[in-house]
């Protein structure tokens, strides 16, 4: 096998082995930080599958590709790919805490005999989802609340949320699924 | 560089034609499509993607090379779609910080939150997409599970309970 071959498929490999250290590192710290936030148990092991990737670059060079090169496959290849990656399992995690749908199967599930709709909306109404929500943003630190009114305080959802609100402008023609 | 461009061209390509196709008349089951237009289109405009990167004095990409082509298009693609979820169905939590964002430093108040909610039936529109899917079916007053297989709802919940070992629902 060439040397060329070889850092070929170094850096095929490289996002894999970054993606399986932060899907691992997610499982062990959800287990043994159980108390730790969602974004912060996320983060932390985003990092260190980011350090796996660095770690295959570095082998990569040391098996005789020029730092210009790697850095280039790094920034345009390798990089984006991780962060695809681990995009899709932050969505996938946050499926199982923030997906109004997994929590009907959920409550289907575990009755059979099926609920009524009354008693789904009962379960689930719009103001509880309002409250968790609320909840949620406050202890990761995005909203603030005075004891009378919520105000932003971290613009990083607002940045998603203007992202996605100019794809659907784009893409849809519209601003919301409940535009008429 | 070589793979970049090659990735660069395909998926510029294929959103062009998503976009178009999505303008001319929205599928109803949207994120299969999206997959079968990004994953098959990919494979069908490979050659021109060839051709792209010949034209540009790159020469011929190896086979590791093009299985590195197939894995970044996968993965934007993957990414995308789930990031499109965001897209076909609002978030109620996005939907929440640009209301609260629009009213400035003044902030809203529980009351006007609630409101703004009641506005947005995310329950019933979740309800009736599921329903549209045929993953629940309504039986008199009842809602039940449909026969459908939950491959990946089973998953999430799989994964969520026992290797997260995280037992509380969202939601």
């Amino acid at each position: 096998m060439t040397e060329t071959t070889i850092i070929q498929l170094l850096h095929l490999m490289a996002p894999a082995v970054a993606l399986v250290l932060l899907v691992w590192s997610h499982a062990a710290l959800c287990r043994l930080c159980p108390s730790w936030g969602i974004l912060s148990l996320f983060l932390f092991s985003a990092i260190l599958g980011g350090l796996g990737l660095l770690a295959m670059e570095f082998v990569a060079v040391g098996v005789g590709q020029t730092w210009g090169s790697n850095i280039l496959s790094l920034v345009l290849v390798d990089g984006p790919v991780y962060a695809c990656l681990a995009f899709g399992y932050a969505n996938f995690v946050n499926l199982g805490q923030a997906s109004v749908r997994i929590r009907i199967y959920r409550e289907l599930l575990a009755s059979p005999q099926g609920i009524a709709l009354e008693e789904l909306r009962g379960r689930y109404d719009e103001g509880g989802m309002l409250m968790t929500r609320l909840q949620r943003m406050r202890e990761a630190g995005d909203l603030v609340f005075d004891g009378s009114v919520y105000r932003l305080r971290k613009r990083r959802l607002l940045i998603v949320g203007l992202i996605l609100y100019w794809i659907k402008k784009i893409l849809l023609g519209r601003e919301s699924e409940f535009d008429k | 560089m070589a793979i970049f461009l090659a990735v660069s061209f395909l998926l510029s390509l294929l959103w062009v034609v998503h976009w178009i196709w999505w303008r001319i008349a929205l599928p109803r089951r949207q994120r299969p499509v999206l997959l079968m237009i990004f994953l098959f289109g990919g494979i069908l405009l490979s050659p021109v993607a060839r051709l792209f990167v010949q034209q540009l004095g790159f020469g011929e990409l190896t086979l590791i090379q093009w299985l590195n082509v197939a894995i970044v298009v996968i993965s934007v693609t993957l990414a995308y779609v789930v990031a499109y979820s965001a897209v076909e169905a609002d978030s109620p939590t996005l939907s929440l910080v640009r209301h609260i964002a629009a009213a400035g430093s003044g902030g809203l108040r529980e009351e006007e939150l609630r409101e703004f909610m009641a506005k947005r039936p995310f329950l019933g529109a979740r309800l009736t997409a599921l329903l549209q899917e045929e993953m629940i079916r309504e039986q008199g007053y009842k809602i039940t599970l449909a026969n459908h297989p939950y491959v990946l709802f089973r998953f999430v919940v799989w994964h969520r309970v026992k290797v997260l070992r995280i037992d509380s629902h969202g939601g």
